[in-house]
């Protein structure tokens, strides 16, 4: 097992272990309680396995994370120069 | 000693350390999406009362982490490292022609006071003409020693970094084993800081609003894929190669580079007319 063959299984797994920190934050606004937890996680391994058997899934997510990879820099910038112009 | 010295110019710009662009490019993404990433929690979820901005530190750095290994396998299995690279560089010109335009108009308003101050004094003597040009190169002295004063900064760190690589070379001859690469290495090295440091004066005017650490990953990224040399890392570039003898083409650089100080320019100007 070389490293490049770990890549493609370990993005989607971190991607979902960011995302339940996220779930458990926007349910505990929302008032629900452990039980609600409890199945925001089954849904996220859900989504993980899906994304494992599903290609299509797979590379459609990809392309979305690398546009965000993409569009970061211009994204920076843009905000940059709306402060700037604010500051000026 | 005679054989050692004869350090071609050419061979200075053969020989970038291969993996110093690289690495600054994804260094600098990472650094990026991670400020980035965190603020936005902060600014969106940050009223929440089970938020900690700890929290929000440790989903960026997991969603950032997921984004980089995604976007390495796309860039790579596509072959999108050349464009990845120039759009990381353009980003980074977008806010140098922005910073040329803000400059611009400083000047301008500056003048502009003037004469409108001008302009309410019709009716003056003689004495008043002479005190109000004295006041005018005053303050135009003082405008322009501001200006120098912001700058000498800048020196002082370009200075202090080539002083050190100099010398830094130097020791590889004094003190080393005098190896060519070796030497030349520490010269991109101390040119890629350099990039760093100039990049990073342009970025003092509004890195306290964005996220130190976005901003500083940006800088890094620019400078990163402004030493970005095409041969060797992509297929695509492989049968440009012969064109390519210059690791920092100045063919791709300098209309890219043109390019994104212009669309700075113009988002500038949009931004700025959208004030009023």
């Amino acid at each position: 097992m070389t490293f490049a063959s770990v890549l493609p299984l370990l993005w989607p797994l971190l991607l979902m272990l960011g995302a339940i920190p996220l779930i458990f934050l926007i349910l505990n606004c929302v008032g629900y309680g452990k039980r609600a937890r409890g199945i925001g996680v089954l849904c996220s391994l859900g989504v993980l396995a899906l994304i494992y058997t599903e290609p299509a899934l797979a590379d459609s997510l990809r392309w979305g994370l690398t546009i965000v990879a993409f569009a970061a820099p211009l994204a920076l910038s843009v905000i940059a120069i709306e402060y700037l112009v604010e500051e000026t | 000693m005679t054989a050692l010295i004869p350090l071609q110019v050419t061979s200075f710009l053969e020989v970038v350390p291969p993996w110093l662009p690289p690495v600054a490019i994804a260094t600098g993404h990472i650094l990026l999406l991670v400020g980035m990433g965190s603020q936005f929690f902060d600014g969106k979820l940050g009223h929440w009362s089970a938020y900690s901005s700890a929290i929000g530190r440790l989903c960026a750095i997991l969603l950032t982490a997921s984004v980089a290994i995604a976007s390495y396998i796309t860039v790579l299995g596509e072959d999108l490292v050349l464009s990845f690279a120039f759009l990381t560089f353009m980003s980074g010109r977008f806010i140098q022609g922005a910073i040329t335009l803000r400059f611009v108009q400083k000047i301008l308003d500056f003048v502009n006071e003037q004469f409108t101050e001008d302009a309410a004094f019709r009716k003056r003597t003689q004495t008043d003409i002479v005190a109000k040009s004295r006041n005018l190169v005053g303050s135009g002295v003082e405008f322009v020693g501001s200006k120098i004063r912001d700058y000498i900064v800048i020196l002082a760190a370009t200075g202090l970094i080539t002083t050190h690589t100099s010398l830094s070379i130097v020791s590889v001859y004094v003190f080393g084993d005098g190896s060519t690469l070796e030497a030349v290495e520490r010269f991109w090295t101390g040119f890629f800081i350099l990039t760093t440091v100039g990049l990073a004066f342009d970025f003092r005017h509004f890195a306290h609003r964005l996220s130190w650490v976005a901003a500083f990953g940006m800088v890094i990224a620019t400078a990163g894929a402004f030493l970005y040399s095409p041969v060797g890392f992509s297929t695509l570039t492989a049968g440009l190669a012969p064109y390519l003898d210059n690791p920092v083409p100045d063919w791709m650089r300098w209309p890219l580079g043109a390019a994104g100080f212009l669309f700075g320019a113009l988002f500038w100007m949009i931004f700025y007319s959208r004030k009023g």
